[in-house]
């Protein structure tokens, strides 16, 4: 038999994973993490590799077109799966504050692009505010999904290495690396995400014969 | 203010039945859901789930709307405005005995 505390505990994860449950399909955002770092790790490659990230261009070109609709494809597909195995949710759409904050993190990440365009710093300002903006969109959720956090602050500290004379991490960070990491961030967010879904939702039981 | 007891004793026995609470709070979460996930969430049979689901709605806390997708029936079931309130209510009823909880000293 469940304590109070450990009711209140899977009421409350109940209550988080019912709000976010289109978020924590992690599955649809697999194809697309494949996808980022297959692209960016070829591009992280010497150009006298035999992968076709330089050395084909245009094959290349051609697959990534391939996989973009595949990626497609399958976010539904994986979104289908989800339906079927744990039904549906009807998530309120995003309040109004909501959408500011993300057209203003996104206006932010675009000035503060510029600027390290044009200024060129030591460190590469973008990554900064995009890992301090992970790192605070997700910490009142560090309960349920710590992980992003994580992989936020460990951005902005990546960042900063430059200054400590570690040159390789801005180095990759101009080249495909960047895609690298966002692909590595989309796969393993997305498997952690979709771990959480699933160790919530509960095995359905055996019926009992009444009518429905 | 009301003594802890007595806030215990206010509070809507309908409500506080464990499952209903999950259901109530799920719902709560969301503009409604289907049957399927109020089932997986909870764990209930459909027997249990179809009877709490009845309980909440003869109290007019949830809607239940019956309706197709593509060739599959589906049941659609949201809070009702005087639900949304009762569960809110019942929320910050706990709270409140929650922190008054935390002064109680043994005899």
């Amino acid at each position: 038999m469940q304590s109070a505390r450990e009711e209140v505990r899977d009421l409350e994860r109940v209550r988080y994973v019912t709000e976010n449950y289109e978020r924590l399909q992690g599955l649809r955002n697999v194809p697309l993490g494949l996808i980022a770092f297959v692209t960016g790790a070829s591009m992280l490659l010497p150009s006298s590799s035999t992968y076709f990230g330089y050395v084909v261009g245009e094959v290349f070109f051609y697959a990534l077109i391939l996989m973009l609709i595949a990626t497609v494809l399958l976010y539904f597909v994986a979104g289908n799966y989800y339906e079927r195995r744990f039904g549906w949710v009807q998530t309120f759409s995003m309040k109004r504050k909501q959408v500011v904050a993300v057209a203003t993190a996104i206006g932010v990440l675009l000035g503060v692009g510029s600027v390290n365009l044009v200024f060129q710093p030591p460190i590469h300002m973008i990554w900064v505010v995009w890992g301090l903006s992970a790192a605070a969109i997700y910490w009142p959720e560090r309960r349920f999904r710590m992980h992003y956090v994580a992989i936020g602050v460990l951005v902005v500290g990546a960042s900063f290495l430059p200054l400590f004379g570690i040159t390789s991490v801005s180095l990759a960070y101009e080249t495909g690396g960047l895609l690298a990491f966002l692909g590595v961030f989309y796969l393993v967010g997305g498997i952690l995400d979709h771990l959480l879904l699933v160790r919530t939702m509960k095995h359905l039981p055996e019926d009992d014969g009444r009518a429905v | 203010m009301a003594e802890p007891f007595e806030e215990l004793a206010g509070l809507d026995r309908l409500i506080h039945e464990p499952a209903r609470l999950a259901i109530m709070t799920a719902l709560s979460a969301s503009e409604g859901a289907d049957f399927l996930f109020l089932q997986r969430i909870t764990g209930l049979t459909k027997g249990n789930l179809s009877s709490h689901l009845g309980k909440l709605e003869r109290a007019g806390l949830v809607k239940i709307k019956k309706r197709f997708v593509g060739k599959t029936p589906n049941t659609f079931v949201s809070l009702t405005e005087k639900g949304r309130v009762a569960i809110e209510d019942h929320w910050e009823q706990l709270e409140r005995l929650r922190s008054g909880a935390k002064g109680w000293k043994p005899l």
